[in-house]
C-alpha cells in the first residue's frame, strides 16, 4: 500500500473514532504528513486541565520511520525537551523501537499515558526528572504554573 | 605506465607468500551490511614490445612519494577512498607487495586485468602472444578492429596500465609457460584464462608446490568456471568483511550464560570469539582472552565454564574478536578426479557436476582437432562432446548422471564469448586473487560453476546457419544466441539512468553486445555528476584527463570508441531522472522506450525511475552493490511487483536522547560531532545572514513560533559578543569550546547525577546504556585536544572571512597566554547538559520573557551599519583533506568519546560513518552488471514466464550466491455491480478525463466503488466525512482546478496527468485496495 493511502485511512480512523482525549486535523490540505493535535491531559494528572498542541511531522518513509512528535505548548515535563522543539523520544517513537505496524492513534496514546506519568529514568530533561525524584512538590508547583501560563 | 617484469623473484615471493598467509588481527572493519588516476604521457609501449623502465617508473615514484607527503601513508586514500572501505588498509597494503600474472587476455582475461588492475597490486603482467582475432571484440572491451591479427597482451598491456598509475603493468615475455616453468616464481598468484586442461595442470600443480596462488577460470557461452588453489594451510584472516558485533552485558550467570542489555539481539551466530571488558564481580571475563559463543537465542549466548571466575554483579562489554581461519586447498591433479564443487544456484543442484565433466570434454574434443573447440550449434560435434564427457564421467570417483542437453549446449555455444558472462567470472577471479593475496574474505573452494541457460530466446532461431560466424566482432554473441537474436538485441532502445560505477560497466557490456547499434536501436544515458577523482577507482571508462567532465559524455565516449558502431547511437543527457525534470524526460521520451536500466546509487532516484516505469509500463533493471555485496533485480510490466514494492530497513538513526546526554558507542559521538559542527559552523552563519540580508527578519522571527529566543541569542553571539576580529580570537572562541563541551557540561551533568546516584527504583543510575563521563583537562600536547582547537578555529575564521592558519606555535601561544575562566557547577542550575539551557529558572516565574528578548533584539547592531559584512557557512564536504571538516568531527567526535570512554574511532573511519559513505570495489560492480546483462537478454527476448527470470544476491566476501523468481504483482478484486473484478494492485490503472469531483465519485459508483477519500501528492482532496458546506465548494471543481486548489501550486504545463490515489468501498461495503486514477489533462 502506498504511504499517502496508508495516511489516508488512519486519518479516516483517528476522525470516526479520535484517540481519547484527542483532537486531530491536518496542518493544511495541501500537506497530508503534518498533523495537528490538541491534546486535553488527564484529568486526575497533574497537567489536568491543560490542552497541549502537539504536531506531528509523517516521514517520508512513514511508516518505516516512525512519526516525528513535538509540543508546540510549553510544559514542565521530564520527557519533553524544554526547548522549542519539544519533542520527545520515548518508546515506539524512538527509531529503533518503532514497528510499521504501530499507528499514529498508538503514539498518542502513549503520550497521553507519559503525560500521566513521567518516566524519569528516561528523561530528556535531567533538571526536571531530578526534581520530579527528589522534591515532586516543587515539581508538581511548576507543571502547573506552567499549565496555567500556557495551556489554558 | 609500463615497467619490466618484477624482479627479485626469490624474495619478492617469500615475502609475500608470508604477508598472505600471516596470521592478522585487528583487520580493518569494513562496512556492516544493511554501496586520477594520472597517467603519463609516456604510457605507452614503444614498437616492439621492450619496455622501457626509467622513464616510466619515475612517474610512479612521484605519485607515490606525493601520496606520502599528504600524510596518507603508502595508500592513495584519494583514489582507493571507497575500496579501502572494503578492503581496509591492511589487506591493501599486501596486495601492494603482490606481484599477479593473468595469462590469455580475450573477454575474460581483459576483464580480470582491469579489475586487478584498478584494485591496486604491486605488478600486474600479462601473457598472450596469441594474434587478436576478430570475433575476441565480442567481449574484449579494449581491443579495436585494428588490432586483429597483434599478439594480444602487447596490445592489451599499455590499456590496461592506463587504469590505475600505482599498478604497472608489463608483458610476460614467453613462448611458452610450461617451458620454464620456474619464471612464474616472481609471481605471488597466477590467473589461467584460454588455457589447455593439461597446461592448466601444469602450471597449477607447480603452483601449489611452490606457494603461488592459482585461479583458473573460462566461459563458454552462458557457461562459466572458476577453481582455486591458494596451497595448503592457507590462512584467511577476515572470512566475512563484517564489522565486528558488540553490545551491553546484562547479566552472566554461574553458567555462563550472557544475557545482553534491554532485549538487544547480539547478531553473535555459534562459533564466534568474543572478549569481555567492564565486567564487574566476574572479573576474570576482563582479561582479554577470546571465548567461543554457543547462541541460546537472540539475547543470549554462552561462553562455557566460568567456574572460579567470580560472582557476575553488573556491567560489561562484548565484542567480537575474528579468529583466522586456516584452509588446506588440495592440487588441480588431486581436485580434477575429485573435484570439491561450490554451488552457485541452489535451483541446479546436479549442475556443477555435469559442468566439471562437461568443460574437461571440451578440453578433450580440443586437444583432438588442433585446439578448436565444437563449431557453434555443431551436432556432430555436440555428440563427440557427449561422447567424450559420458567417458570421462566414468572415471570419477563421484559419477554424475549427465543430461544431454546441457552438455550439447555446452558444445554448441563453446565458442561463443559474451561480455555479462566475462564480467561474471571476471569479477569474481579478480576478488579471488585479492583474497588470496591480501587473507582479506573467505575463497572459493576449489570449484564454481555458473551458467545463464535461462538466458537464450525461445522467440529466435537458433541453428548452424544462424550461429555460424559473420566475421564481425558480434560473432562471440552469434555463437551462442544466433545472428536473428543479435539483431533484435542491436534495435533495441534502452535508457540507462546514471553513468557512474555501475554505468560505465554496463555501457561496457551494451557496447560489446552492439545494443542499441542497429537501424532502429539507441541508447540514452543521462547522468547530473562531473568526474571526481575517487571514481576513478572503479568508473573504468574515466581517465584522469576526465576529471571536471561531465560522467553521461565521457562515458558514451568511451564507449563509442571501444565500439565505432554506437558512433551517432547515444543521446547523452545531463540531468537527474526526478520530478522537475519531467519537461525533459516527458512522455514522449518514455513512450519510444523499450527498457529501463537503472545505474543508481539512491533509493529516492531509484523509487522514482520505478514509479514511471510502472506509469508507462516499461521493463526496468534495477542493481546495486554495497562493498562486496551486490543484487540485482528484475521488473516486468504487468507480471512482477516493482522496485518500490519492497523495501530495505530504513537508515539507522539514534534516539536523539542518546545522543543528548548518554552515548555509549562510537556512532552515537559522531553523530553528535556532526550535529555540532552544525551549530557551530552551519546554522548561525545562516542566521546571521538572513537578518543581515532580508528586511524586517526581526520582527517576522520574533513572532514566529518558539524560536525567537534561540535566533536572537545567536545573532548577538555571532554578531556582537563573540564575534573574532583576528585568528587569534579564532583560537580563544575555539579553546573556550573546548572547555565548555568537554569539561563544564560534564562537570555539570555529574554535579547533577553524581556517579553514585541511585535511579527511583534503587538501581545504579550510571549502569547499562549511560557510561558515567569524566571532564577533560585540555592539554596542548595531546594531540586530539589541538587538533580540536586548530580546527574549531579554523572552521571560525572560514564563517568570518578571517584568514585562516595552521601556523602550530603561534595557535599555541595564544593558548598559552588566554585565561580560561574556571568552571565551577551551579546549583542553581537544574541541568545544564548542553548550551541550549532549558529555561533553569522559569520555575520561578521570575524572567520575563518578552523584556528580555526585547533587550537583545534592541541591542544588535543594525543590519545597514555593517556595510557588506556577511558570513559564510560551511558546507560540509567529506572528501577534501584539507578543509578540516573530518579533522573537527573527528576530534569533536573521540573528545566525547574520551568523556565516556568510548573506544574512538580513527579520521578514516569517521569520515566512513560521519560521511555515509558507501564501500565499493569494481569486482562487485562487475559482476552484478553482468547479471543484469543476463536478464536483459530474456526481457529482449520477450519471455513472459516468470520462472525464466532472476533476482541475483551475491557477496563476494563469503563468497554466496543466491538466486529468486521475481515475485509476482500482487492481484486483487472487488465486489462490482456485475459481479468480482479482478485487478493487478500494481500495473492496472483507471483512467479519467478531467472531469468535476462529483462526476468523478459518480463513475466509480458505477463501477461498484464508492469512493471514501482522494489524494493527489501530499494533499488531500476529499473525505466523505467532511462537511457538507466544504464539500458544496469542492463537488463542482474539475479534478485539476482541486488539486491546484489544495495544494496552492499551478499543475506544471507539460504535464498531461495528473494522479489521484483514492480509497474505496466496493458494493458489498467492504473496504477495497485498488489501483491509482490517471487523470488525462489537456490534450
Amino acid at each position: 500500500m502506498s504511504a499517502n493511502k496508508r495516511i489516508m485511512k488512519e486519518y479516516a480512523e483517528v476522525q470516526s473514532s479520535p484517540p481519547p482525549g484527542c483532537k486531530i486535523t491536518l496542518e493544511n490540505e495541501g500537506d497530508m504528513n503534518l498533523w495537528n493535535v490538541v491534546m486535553d491531559a488527564p484529568s486526575d494528572s497533574t497537567y489536568a486541565g491543560g490542552h497541549f498542541k502537539i504536531a506531528i511531522k509523517l516521514p517520508k518513509e512513514y511508516p518505516f520511520k516512525p512519526p516525528v512528535l513535538n509540543f508546540k505548548t510549553k510544559l514542565y515535563h521530564p520527557n519533553v525537551m524544554n526547548d522549542e522543539t519539544g519533542s520527545m523520544c520515548l518508546g515506539m517513537l524512538r527509531p529503533d523501537e518503532w514497528k510499521p505496524p504501530n499507528k499514529i492513534a498508538d503514539v498518542l496514546k502513549l503520550v497521553r499515558a507519559v503525560l500521566a506519568s513521567p518516566q524519569p529514568d528516561d528523561a530528556v530533561e535531567q533538571g526536571i526528572a531530578d526534581q520530579y525524584k527528589n522534591d515532586r512538590k516543587a515539581f508538581e508547583k511548576t507543571a502547573k504554573d506552567w499549565v496555567n501560563r500556557y495551556a489554558k | 605506465m609500463i615497467t619490466s617484469p618484477p624482479t627479485e623473484p626469490d624474495n619478492a615471493t617469500t615475502s609475500a607468500a608470508k604477508l598472505g598467509k600471516r596470521r592478522h588481527s585487528g583487520e580493518e572493519a569494513v562496512a556492516s551490511p544493511h554501496k586520477k588516476i594520472m597517467t603519463d604521457a609516456n604510457g605507452s609501449t614503444n614498437g616492439a614490445g621492450k619496455m622501457d623502465v626509467d622513464t616510466i617508473t619515475v612517474p610512479v615514484e612521484q605519485l607515490k612519494r606525493q601520496a606520502l607527503a599528504d600524510g596518507n601513508g603508502e595508500i592513495d586514500e584519494g583514489l582507493y577512498s571507497r575500496q579501502l572501505y572494503v578492503l581496509g588498509h591492511e589487506a591493501m597494503k599486501r596486495m601492494g607487495s603482490s606481484n599477479v600474472l593473468v595469462v590469455g587476455l580475450r573477454g575474460l582475461g581483459v576483464e580480470i586485468a582491469k579489475n586487478i588492475a584498478l584494485a591496486g597490486v604491486k605488478s600486474l603482467t600479462l601473457w598472450d602472444p596469441k594474434k587478436a582475432r576478430i570475433e575476441d571484440l565480442s567481449s574484449q572491451f579494449f581491443l579495436h578492429a585494428e588490432d586483429v591479427g597483434k599478439p594480444r597482451a602487447q596490445v592489451t598491456a599499455p590499456r590496461v596500465s592506463e587504469l590505475n598509475p600505482y599498478t604497472p603493468v608489463s608483458v610476460h615475455e614467453a613462448d611458452s609457460l610450461t617451458g620454464d616453468l620456474e619464471r612464474l616464481k616472481r609471481y605471488q598468484a597466477v590467473v589461467l584464462t584460454d588455457t589447455p586442461l593439461k597446461e592448466q595442470l601444469k602450471i597449477a600443480d607447480y603452483c601449489h608446490e611452490n606457494g603461488i596462488y592459482v585461479v583458473v577460470t573460462d566461459t563458454y557461452g552462458l557457461f562459466g568456471t572458476i577453481f582455486t588453489d591458494f596451497g595448503k594451510s592457507f590462512t584467511v584472516g577476515d572470512p566475512t568483511g563484517e564489522n565486528p558485533v558488540s553490545g551491553i552485558v546484562a547479566g552472566v550467570d554461574e553458567e555462563g550464560l550472557v544475557s545482553t542489555l534491554e532485549e538487544t539481539r547480539h547478531g553473535l551466530e555459534d562459533g564466534d570469539f568474543v572478549s569481555f571488558t567492564e565486567v564487574e564481580g566476574m572479573t576474570k571475563l576482563n582479561d582479554g582472552t577470546p571465548r567461543k559463543v554457543k547462541v541460546m537465542g537472540p539475547y543470549t549466548f554462552s561462553i562455557g565454564d566460568v567456574s572460579g571466575f567470580g560472582t557476575y554483579e553488573r556491567g560489561g562489554l562484548y565484542t567480537q574478536v575474528k579468529m583466522p581461519k586456516i584452509i588446506d586447498f588440495e592440487p588441480m591433479s588431486t581436485q580434477l578426479n575429485k573435484p570439491e564443487l561450490m554451488m552457485s544456484d541452489f535451483a541446479k543442484f546436479d549442475r556443477p557436476a555435469q559442468l566439471h565433466v562437461g568443460v574437461q570434454a571440451l578440453h578433450e574434443f580440443a586437444e583432438k582437432h588442433g585446439g578448436e573447440l565444437p563449431h557453434p550449434h555443431n551436432d556432430n560435434d555436440a555428440a563427440e562432446v557427449l561422447e567424450l564427457a559420458q567417458k570421462i564421467a566414468k572415471t570419477l570417483e563421484e559419477k554424475p548422471e549427465l543430461d544431454e542437453k546441457v552438455i550439447k549446449e555446452l558444445a554448441y555455444q563453446a565458442r561463443g564469448d559474451i561480455s555479462p558472462m566475462a564480467a561474471f567470472f571476471g569479477g569474481l577471479a579478480a576478488q579471488e586473487v585479492l583474497k588470496s593475496v591480501s587473507g582479506k574474505f573467505h575463497p572459493i573452494k576449489q570449484w564454481m560453476y555458473f551458467d545463464s541457460l535461462e538466458s537464450l530466446p525461445s522467440s529466435s532461431p537458433r541453428s548452424e546457419e544462424e550461429c555460424r560466424p559473420r566475421g564481425t566482432r558480434y560473432d562471440g554473441n552469434i555463437a551462442v544466441f544466433g545472428h536473428s537474436y543479435h539483431e533484435k538485441v542491436t534495435n533495441v532502445k534502452q535508457f540507462l539512468v546514471g553513468a557512474g560505477a555501475i554505468g560505465c560497466e554496463m555501457l561496457k557490456n551494451w557496447a560489446m553486445l552492439g545494443l542499441g547499434s542497429g537501424p532502429k536501436g539507441n541508447i540514452s544515458v543521462t547522468d547530473m555528476d562531473q568526474i571526481e577523482r575517487s571514481n576513478l577507482n572503479r568508473q573504468f571508462l574515466f581517465r584522469p584527463k576526465d576529471v571536471g567532465h561531465l560522467k553521461s559524455e565521457a562515458a558514451a565516449a568511451a564507449v563509442q570508441a571501444m565500439n565505432p558502431d554506437l558512433k551517432g547511437k547515444i543521446t547523452v543527457l545531463k540531468d537527474r531522472v526526478a520530478q522537475d525534470t519531467e519537461e525533459i524526460f516527458n512522455e514522449d521520451f518514455w513512450n519510444a522506450l523499450d527498457g529501463v536500466t537503472n545505474a543508481l546509487d539512491n533509493v529516492d532516484a531509484r523509487t522514482y525511475v520505478d514509479r514511471r516505469c510502472v506509469f508507462f509500463h516499461k521493463p526496468l533493471l534495477d542493481s546495486g552493490t554495497l562493498g562486496t555485496k551486490g543484487n540485482s533485480q528484475v521488473v516486468l510490466p504487468r507480471l512482477t511487483e516493482s522496485y518500490s514494492s519492497s523495501q530495505d530497513p530504513p537508515e539507522q538513526s539514534f534516539p536523539m536522547c542518546t545522543l543528548r546526554s548518554f552515548p555509549n558507542r562510537i556512532e552515537h559521538t559522531i553523530a553528535w560531532a556532526k550535529d555540532l559542527f552544525h551549530t557551530y559552523f552551519v546554522g548561525p552563519a545562516e542566521i546571521v545572514n538572513t537578518y543581515l540580508t532580508q528586511k524586517d527578519y526581526l520582527s517576522t522571527a520574533l513572532k514566529s513560533s518558539g524560536n525567537e529566543k534561540q535566533t536572537l541569542e545567536t545573532l548577538r553571539e555571532f554578531l556582537q559578543t563573540e564575534k573574532p576580529e583576528s585568528f587569534d580570537d579564532c583560537v580563544e572562541w575555539a579553546r573556550l569550546q573546548f572547555e565548555k563541551q568537554y569539561n563544564n557540561a560534564i562537570a555539570q551533568l555529574l554535579f547533577n547525577f553524581p556517579k553514585d546516584s541511585k535511579t527511583s527504583s534503587g538501581q545504579p543510575f550510571w549502569s547499562g546504556p549511560k557510561r558515567a563521563p569524566d571532564p577533560l583537562k585540555f592539554d596542548p600536547e595531546n594531540p586530539t585536544h589541538y587538533t580540536f582547537v586548530l580546527a574549531a578555529a579554523n572552521l571560525h575564521a572560514f564563517n568570518y572571512h578571517i584568514k585562516q592558519s595552521s601556523d602550530k606555535q603561534h595557535i599555541l601561544s595564544v593558548l598559552d597566554h588566554m585565561i580560561v575562566p574556571d568552571f565551577k557547577p551551579d546549583p542553581g542550575v537544574k541541568i545544564q547538559a548542553d548550551d541550549k539551557e532549558p529555561d533553569p529558572n522559569a520555575g520561578n516565574g521570575a524572567m520575563d520573557d518578552d523584556e528580555a528578548l526585547g533587550k537583545i533584539a534592541q541591542g544588535l547592531p543594525q543590519p545597514k551599519t555593517l556595510g557588506n559584512f556577511k558570513l559564510e557557512a560551511v558546507e560540509f564536504e567529506k572528501d577534501d583533506d584539507t578543509n578540516y571538516h573530518i579533522d573537527f568531527i573527528t576530534a569533536c567526535s573521540n573528545l566525547r568519546a574520551e568523556n565516556y570512554k568510548i573506544v574512538i574511532a580513527d579520521r578514516h573511519k569517521t569520515k566512513f560513518i560521519a560521511g555515509k559513505i558507501i564501500p565499493a570495489i569494481a569486482t562487485t560492480t562487475a559482476l552484478v552488471t553482468g547479471l543484469v546483462i543476463l536478464e536483459l537478454y530474456k526481457i529482449i527476448d520477450g519471455k513472459t514466464d516468470l520462472e525464466q527470470y532472476k533476482n541475483g544476491f551475491v557477496n563476494l566476501a563469503l563468497p554466496f550466491f543466491g538466486f529468486s523468481e521475481p515475485i509476482a504483482s500482487p492481484k486483487g478484486k472487488y465486489q462490482g455491480p456485475n459481479g468480482e473484478v479482478t485487478i493487478d494492485k500494481l500495473w492496472d490503472r483507471f483512467e479519467s478525463e478531467d472531469v468535476p469531483l462529483k462526476q468523478f465519485i459518480d463513475d466509480f459508483k458505477k463501477k461498484g466503488l464508492q469512493i471514501t477519500m482522494i489524494s493527489s501528492g501530499v494533499s488531500l482532496l476529499y473525505a466523505s466525512f467532511y462537511s457538507a458546506a466544504k464539500l458544496k465548494d469542492r463537488l463542482p471543481m474539475k479534478m485539476s482546478d482541486l488539486v491546484e486548489h489544495i495544494s496552492k501550486k499551478k499543475i506544471p504545463e507539460h504535464q498531461k496527468n495528473v494522479i489521484f490515489e483514492i480509497t474505496t468501498d466496493d458494493v458489498t461495503d467492504e473496504d477495497v485496495e485498488v489501483p491509482y486514477v490517471m487523470v488525462k489533462l489537456r490534450k
